[in-house]
């Protein structure tokens, strides 16, 4: 074999490894409706790398190293990412809660107007990955509990892709967080974002379940600190009752805030009001969801939670929207520290089902 | 000779016998209706005779062909008279009957006395001439002119609401009264009082021009004077012979408790004087509010209004907070749990926000359409309070009243009270609980 007929041969196998990666997952029928978006996404960059490696016949062995490298490898790694997320999600021990979080997910998607499905799966920590739109809830996962720190994960793929009003092809998102030299924006987003669409039950959830005393004042490399982060989330709120439509709802909104302001206050007393910077980042950033997204992802703070709280203690499950339910079962918890957690996190879990049966 | 005493005497006399007359023709509006039912009744009967008259003639003479045009203007006739009496009917049931008329003619009655013996001690000789004009300037300045006063407003509220001239605003509170089992009525009055010296029995007078279905929610405070004069249970909370702002203080808790956030945005906004007079007041309001609205609609209605208000106290150089705020919280809270074991309804909380306002809020909510028949005085109230505080300009006064149609509109038809009602002449009132007793009035609670 010549050395030229032996480049063709790896060039055609590239290729071909790229085709029986699309195979893998159009064979994956359970990817289901709600993950349509992430296999039609596939197909097209699937295509686009297949193209780009038959592009470097000319270039020589180091070019095809070069787009194998930093062209291929990604898309396979999170084309397996994406297959071995649908084979967790599949496990029994996971469904209550991967039910319950696609409901409340497919719904903020829905009112986010982003036009894409988001693919969900397990892994050892909650995140997003990028490039196949797929949200990880850490293994094991915390039930009800842990579904705002999914919509924070959910925010991330938000800022990819919510296209601005009369341009669909506009990132709005993604320009504004360019534009900034702080490249801890993209987290705070994602921030304002679980809390514009979730309300005090996101601040509220990070603060109990993930704010660490030591890391109160301190940034890591990916991450602002949580005094940072938990002011933000608060001065969102007052911005959300600044744009609010009218003096009740932004009643509610100024409520929210300081609620969640007493809460970090008694966790970390030395801490002091909003920084003129958290205010400035929440509102530039709850601007751009106001603009942008539609009126109805926002999170209303007239809606009634005390039947759904009621239900919850008596363990019916509630009827009513997913992110009424899931504020409904913090809120629930917060009125009763030392309550039957797992309990309620069951019912909660079963409501969200229902809605998703329904 | 003249004898200005006896004039005086004689005058004031005279003038307690016509407010006693007045008393009365006031309560024979319905016998007078009645007599008009009795014509009707006579007139349908002699239709129903000729009518029969006309068949018996035409199966005798069917020629008599002229007969059947007889016959069609007799049948049109009795429409006629079917329709005379459905407004009869809605002009009886839209008037209430009189259940003071016991007082009026005690009050009425006691002055007589008073005149009986002052004349009895002049003529014996045991009063001296000045001190029987004392006594009779006391009669003429005091019992006298508040005697005629609430007769006057009386007689004038009776005719806003009997023909119908009050946009309503009876009716809901009639049916509000009734929510709460209080057995009161309510009348267009000219006094204005939050204190409870204005009710006349069973009748609560409000000031006219506050006649709105803003104002409704001040009855409030009345039903709850009433819970704080006849219940055991507000006997515990407020101990024998409690002072006047003591009971204040246990009404406004009362009326706090059984109408939620409108109670608050009606007394707070419309009512209260925004300066130290009524801090106390409203601290206590708003606290058990507070302890009730933890959440939603509810929660921010009362924020809101808190904040107004206390903006308002901040504006005229006062402190919003309290002197005795530990002594008011405490009494707030141990009302609070009083309150909550009245049996004959659950107080306004947010679960009841979404059981009874939540409909009425969507219906008038412009986006949505209109309709939630079946709704309760108090979550209508409620709603409409939320939807004027949820105009972008709470202030505009065309929305307002359009707010305030709307709300009405929810009511549905004009009922004519039940013949029940109209011959017991008070509300229907809940069974009493069990464990109240017989004796007891239903509001009164365990």
């Amino acid at each position: 074999m010549s050395e030229r007929d032996w480049f063709a041969t790896q060039v055609a196998q590239a290729t071909l490894d790229l085709a029986r990666v699309g195979k893998a997952l159009v064979a994956e029928e359970r990817l289901g409706n709600t993950t349509a978006a992430v296999r039609d996404d596939f197909v097209l960059l699937l295509r686009a790398r297949a193209r780009e490696v038959e592009a470097v016949a000319g270039t020589g062995w180091a070019g095809l190293e070069r787009v194998r490298r930093d062209r291929v490898a990604p898309v396979l790694a999170a084309a397996l990412a994406v297959l071995e997320g649908i084979q967790l999600r599949g496990h029994p021990f996971f469904r209550p809660t991967r039910i319950a979080a696609e409901t409340l997910l497919d719904a903020l998607v829905d009112a986010g107007g982003i036009g894409r499905t988001v693919l969900l799966s397990v892994g050892d920590s909650d995140r997003f990955e990028r490039l196949a739109g797929l949200v990880r809830t850490r293994f094991p996962d915390a039930g009800v509990w842990g579904l705002p720190i999914l919509v924070h994960e959910l925010g991330h793929l938000v800022a990819d892709a919510l296209p601005a009003p009369g341009d669909k092809d506009a990132r709005p998102v993604l320009f504004h967080l360019d534009r900034s030299d702080d490249p801890l924006l993209g987290e705070l987003f994602a921030d304002v974002f679980a809390t514009y669409a979730l309300g005090p039950a996101y601040p509220v959830a990070v603060m109990t379940l993930r704010a660490r005393p030591d890391r109160f004042d301190d940034a890591t490399a990916t991450h602002p600190s949580w005094d940072r982060r938990v002011w933000t989330m608060v001065a969102a709120l007052r911005a959300q009752a600044d744009l609010a439509a009218d003096p009740l709802t932004a009643a509610g909104h100024r409520r929210a805030a300081d609620e969640v302001a007493r809460r970090w206050k008694a966790l970390n007393p030395v801490t002091t009001e909003p920084p003129k910077r958290a205010e400035e980042d929440a509102r530039g950033l709850v601007e751009l969801l106001d603009h942008n997204a539609p009126a109805r992802l926002g999170f209303d703070p007239l809606i009634g939670l005390a039947p759904l709280v009621d239900a919850l203690d008596r363990g019916q499950p509630p009827a009513g929207d997913p992110v009424a339910i899931v504020a409904a079962a913090w809120r629930w918890r917060l009125a009763h520290p030392d309550g039957p957690v797992a309990r309620v996190d069951t019912i909660a879990l079963r409501a969200l089902a229902g809605g998703a049966d329904a | 000779m003249l004898d200005l005493l006896a004039v005086r005497l004689a005058e004031l006399r005279d003038d307690v016998d016509k407010v006693k007359r007045v008393a009365d023709l006031a309560e024979s509006r319905h016998s007078r209706l009645d007599g008009l039912r009795g014509v009707r009744k006579d007139v349908w009967d002699g239709l129903l005779e000729a009518r029969r008259m006309i068949l018996e003639i035409r199966g005798d003479a069917p020629e008599l062909e002229r007969l059947g045009d007889l016959d069609d203007l007799l049948i049109d006739l009795d429409r006629k008279m079917s329709r005379a009496g459905v407004m009869l009917d809605q002009l009886d049931g839209s008037m209430i009957r009189l259940m003071n008329t016991d007082t009026m003619s005690a009050r009425c009655g006691a002055m007589l006395d008073e005149i009986d013996k002052l004349e009895g001690a002049l003529r014996a000789g045991t009063l001296d001439r000045p001190a029987a004009w004392a006594a009779v300037d006391e009669l003429t300045d005091t019992t006298g002119r508040r005697l005629f006063a609430d007769y006057v407003d009386l007689l004038g509220g009776l005719t806003l609401r009997d023909t119908g001239l009050d946009d309503r605003v009876s009716e809901l509170t009639d049916r509000l009264l009734d929510e709460l089992t209080v057995p009161l009525r309510a009348v267009p009055a000219r006094p204005a009082d939050l204190t409870g010296d204005h009710a006349l029995g069973d009748l609560v007078m409000l000031w006219f021009p506050e006649w709105t279905i803003w104002d409704v929610p001040l009855f409030g405070h009345e039903a709850g004077l009433a819970w704080c004069r006849t219940s055991p249970l507000a006997g515990n909370l407020l101990g024998d012979d409690p002072p006047a702002r003591r009971r204040t203080l246990a009404a406004d808790a009362y009326a706090a408790y059984a109408l939620g956030p409108a109670y608050a945005c009606a007394v707070l906004l419309l009512r209260m004087r925004a300066d130290s007079s009524d801090v106390d007041r409203a601290y206590v309001i708003l606290a058990v509010l507070r302890s009730m609205a933890v959440d939603g609609m509810a929660a921010a209605v009362v924020d809101l209004v808190e904040q107004c208000w206390q903006g308002a106290i901040s504006e005229r150089g006062g402190d919003p907070a309290p002197a005795r705020r530990a002594e008011l919280d405490a009494f707030a809270s141990t009302a609070y749990a009083t309150l909550r074991d009245i049996s004959s309804f659950r107080g306004f909380d947010a679960i009841q926000w979404d059981a009874e306002a939540a409909e009425p809020y969507a219906a008038l909510d412009r986006s949505q359409e209109r309709g939630s028949g079946g709704a309760s005085v108090r979550g209508l109230l409620n709603a409409a309070w939320a939807a004027r505080l949820t105009l972008a300009d709470p202030h505009d006064a065309h929305a307002l009243r359009e707010v305030a149609d709307a709300a009405r509109a929810l009511l549905g038809p004009r009922k004519a009270m039940l013949p029940r009602e109209r011959h017991a002449g008070r509300p229907a009132q809940a069974r009493p609980s069990s464990r109240t007793g017989d004796y007891r009035l239903p509001y009164q609670g365990r």
